[in-house]
């Protein structure tokens, strides 16, 4: 298991070496194939996806910059953007059934994931099971489904004015509950 | 807040780690680690050949092979003479071997409008015992589709006939897997690579 801390493996991967990449496959793979399993709903593409993300990473790694987030916050991020990508051709009744659908609730994760996510992902989880449901919905919608708030607004058959107000509640709630539960660095 | 601001705020970010980690296939930490490992696209861009036959065609054919070729040479033949073929309709590109398969080379035709493609081995070394060598085809997201699995003759020379269209794959590689029937997706990254042109 690859033991250097997140910012060492940052510069690591900027200096080309392989064996960061493989660290940090084996720190986040198993969290960023959930993202994508997550998003796309079928394990062939998020493999693509997670693939994607770990390439692009790897090859823009002198980018980073540790002042603007972690380096798991740009590693999941670049997954979940590329899961988003390849919804791209599916019909709107699909990707909101994907984004809608139930968390799972258990899996397989490495040692090191699962003593510093379990607490973090109990966290995340309680504030979206803390906001109301239409925001919760409106939140899913973006995030997991890659739909604009113009597209929730028709999906949800609410005005836009309503979907931008749920949004901004929703996003202040969970900032609110994360930072004093002080999982997550927002 | 702007749409945009709260798309890249860290709270939004931040749904992700609510999610639960899945293991995934032990094959995509190689995939990636494969993957990385690989020369730039640029690197591996390959010269079209205009003039002469493919290289392959030089082997000793199968019957079929043979007959398919034939057939395939003759309709080229004669387009040249009659109605030459646009530019696109047919175009070459080569795999060039490194590691273990240093030397080794193939030569891709690629019939466009028919939907096949012609590749040519040469160089190639025998198989390890029990195993065969694999075609694959690769796409932008590196999925790799199997393209056929053959052995070299005597030679080190084979002729493979790929049915099916390139357009979409990005690379055409070779890998040495499980004999005799291959395996549904490499093992291992390839030594035997191009760039599809």
């Amino acid at each position: 298991m690859e033991g250097r801390p997140d910012p060492q493996l940052a510069a690591a991967l900027a200096a080309g070496d392989e064996t960061a990449l493989a660290g940090l496959y084996d720190r986040y793979g198993a969290l960023a194939y959930g993202v994508a399993l997550r998003v796309l709903g079928d394990p062939g593409r998020a493999e693509d996806a997670v693939q994607d993300a770990f390439l692009k990473l790897w090859r823009g790694a002198a980018g980073f910059d540790a002042s603007r987030g972690t380096l798991r916050g740009w590693l999941l991020a670049a997954v979940r953007n590329r899961s988003i990508d390849m919804l791209r051709g599916r019909s709107l009744h699909e990707r909101r059934e994907l984004a809608l659908r139930p968390e799972v609730r258990s899996g397989q994760r490495g040692p090191e994931e699962e003593a510093t996510g379990s607490m973090e992902r109990a966290a995340v989880r309680a504030a979206m099971d803390e906001l109301p449901d239409e925001q919760r919905q409106a939140v899913l919608l973006a995030y997991f489904g890659g739909f604009t708030q113009r597209e929730i607004a028709e999906l949800t058959g609410v005005p836009l004015s309503t979907v931008k107000g749920r949004m901004r509640l929703a996003l202040d709630r969970l900032a609110t509950y994360l930072k004093v539960k002080g999982m997550v660095d927002v | 807040m702007s749409e945009q601001d709260e798309l890249e705020s860290p709270v939004f970010d931040a749904l992700a780690l609510g999610v639960e980690p899945v293991a995934p296939p032990a094959r995509l930490r190689a995939r990636i680690l494969a993957a990385a490992a690989q020369p730039s696209e640029d690197a591996r861009v390959v010269e079209f050949r205009r003039r002469g036959r493919p290289g392959g065609l030089r082997i000793p054919l199968g019957a079929v092979a043979a007959a398919l070729v034939a057939a395939l040479l003759g309709g080229l033949v004669i387009g040249r003479v009659t109605a030459p073929p646009p530019p696109s309709a047919v175009t070459h590109f080569t795999l060039a071997g490194h590691g273990s398969m240093q030397g080794s080379t193939a030569t891709v035709t690629d019939l466009k409008q028919d939907g096949i493609a012609l590749v040519s081995f040469s160089g190639l070394p025998p198989a390890p015992e029990g195993k065969v060598y694999e075609l694959w085809l690769i796409t932008p997201g590196n999925r790799a589709d199997p393209a056929g699995i053959f052995l070299p003759d005597a030679n080190g020379q084979r002729l493979l006939v790929v049915e099916k269209p390139l357009a979409g794959y990005k690379v055409m590689a070779v890998t040495v897997e499980a004999g005799p029937s291959g395996v549904a997706s490499p093992t291992q990254a390839p030594n035997l690579l191009g760039t599809v042109a």
